[in-house]
C-alpha cells in the first residue's frame, strides 16, 4: 500500500515537472521569436521554416521526456505520412490531450489551426502568426487553408473539432471535408491510439494509470477525393458523402485496430 | 403568407432537398438553418448562389447572414425581389 503511494506521488511529481518543463519551454521559444518579430532582414518564410523546427523539436523532446519519466509510452507507424505527396490534410480522431504534441513531434513542418485566444494573445499570437498558423475564426480560413496546400504545406485538422467522447464512438464535423473538396486536396489518414485511456476530455492531467498510457499513431494510405466520393455532385453533397466517407472510414479503422489488440 | 412567398418558399425546399439532402417535412418556416437544419455559413454561401439562379435578385452575402430561419430567407427574397419589380 505505502509502495503504491510513493509510486503515485512520484508519477505526480513528474508530470507536474514535465508540464513545467514544457511550459517554460514554450515560454523561453516564445519570448525568443516575440524578439525576433520585428527583425526584417529575416524572412517571413525563414522564420516560419525555423520557429516550426523549434516547434517540432520541442514537442519531440517533451514526449522523450514523458517516456523517460515512464509516463507515457509511445509507437509510430507513420511512414505512409512522410512518403505521401505534400499539399494534404493530415486528419486524425481525437483521443487525448497530447494528440496534436504527437503529431506535431513526428512532422517537421506542419501547419495548424489555433484557436482565437491562442492568436490575440501578447506571445503566443506572435508565435503563431510567425509559425504561419491558421487562427480559426477568420473569416479568410477557406483562402488561406487553400493558398497554403497549393503551396505544398500539410495542415492538420481534427474533425470531430473536439476530442472524443468518452463512449469512443467518432462524430466527423463537416470542416475538414468542406476543406478538402474547397482545395481538391488529398486526405491523410491518421489514427491515435491510447490504452488504456487517459489524458480524455474530462480527465485531469495527473491521472495517469501505472506504467503510462501506450500511444499509437498509425498513418494509411494517401486518399485522393474522387476515391472517396463522386467529384462531379453539387459541393453540399460532397461535403455531406465526404464526412460520412471519413466518419465511417475511421469506425471501421478502429474496429479492426481494436479487435488486434 | 402570400402567393409569391408560397412560390419562392417551394423553390427553397427543392433546393434545400436536392443540394442538402433534408427530408421535406423538416423544411417548415420556423425551422432554423443552422440549429435545427445543420447549415453552415459555407452551405449558406451554396444556397445562396443556387437561390439567385432561379430567383433573379440582387442579394449579398452580408444580407444574407442575418437570416436566421427559412421564414427569415422568405422574407429577404420576397422584399428584395418586389423591390427589383417596383
Amino acid at each position: 500500500m505505502k509502495y503504491f503511494r510513493l509510486s503515485k506521488l512520484w508519477q505526480l511529481l513528474s508530470a507536474a515537472v514535465c508540464y513545467s518543463v514544457f511550459a517554460f519551454g514554450a515560454l523561453l521559444v516564445g519570448l525568443f521569436f516575440r524578439l525576433l518579430n520585428p527583425v526584417s532582414f529575416i524572412s517571413p518564410a525563414t522564420k516560419q521554416t525555423w520557429i516550426r523546427w523549434c516547434i517540432h523539436k520541442g514537442c519531440l523532446s517533451f514526449i522523450r521526456l514523458m517516456r523517460l519519466f515512464g509516463l507515457i509510452r509511445y509507437s509510430f507507424d507513420v511512414q505512409s505520412m512522410h512518403c505521401a505527396q505534400p499539399g494534404h490534410i493530415i486528419i486524425a480522431n481525437h483521443p487525448t490531450l497530447i494528440d496534436v504534441v504527437l503529431l506535431l513531434a513526428v512532422n517537421r513542418q506542419m501547419c495548424c489551426f489555433v484557436k482565437g485566444a491562442v492568436w490575440d494573445n501578447f506571445f503566443t499570437g506572435a508565435v503563431a502568426k510567425q509559425a504561419g498558423f491558421i487562427p480559426n475564426h477568420s473569416e479568410q480560413l477557406l483562402t488561406m487553408a487553400a493558398a497554403k496546400l497549393k503551396a505544398g504545406e500539410n495542415i492538420l485538422i481534427f474533425p470531430e473539432g473536439t476530442r472524443t467522447k468518452h463512449d469512443n464512438t467518432i462524430h466527423f464535423k463537416r470542416g475538414a471535408a468542406n476543406m478538402a473538396v474547397a482545395v481538391n486536396a488529398a486526405i491523410m489518414p491518421v489514427l491515435i491510439k491510447c490504452h488504456p485511456g487517459a489524458l480524455k476530455k474530462g480527465d485531469k492531467w495527473y491521472d495517469i494509470p501505472d506504467g503510462g498510457p501506450v500511444f499509437e499513431l498509425k498513418s494509411g494510405q494517401l486518399l485522393q477525393l474522387h476515391e472517396c466520393i463522386d467529384t462531379s455532385l453539387p459541393r453540399p453533397k460532397q461535403y455531406r458523402h465526404l464526412t460520412d466517407f471519413l466518419t465511417r472510414y475511421y469506425q471501421d479503422w478502429l474496429a479492426v485496430e481494436t479487435h488486434k489488440q | 403568407m402570400n402567393e409569391q412567398k408560397e412560390n419562392i418558399l417551394a423553390q427553397i425546399r427543392s433546393t434545400l432537398v436536392d443540394l442538402f439532402e433534408l427530408e421535406e417535412a423538416e423544411i417548415v418556416p420556423e425551422a432554423r438553418l443552422y440549429e435545427d437544419l445543420d447549415i453552415d455559413s459555407i452551405d449558406a454561401v451554396d444556397l445562396l448562389v443556387d437561390l439567385k439562379k432561379t430567383i433573379s435578385v440582387e442579394i449579398t452575402p452580408s444580407q444574407f447572414k442575418q437570416v436566421r430561419t427559412i421564414q427569415d430567407v422568405v422574407d429577404v427574397f420576397a422584399e428584395l425581389s418586389s423591390r427589383a419589380k417596383a
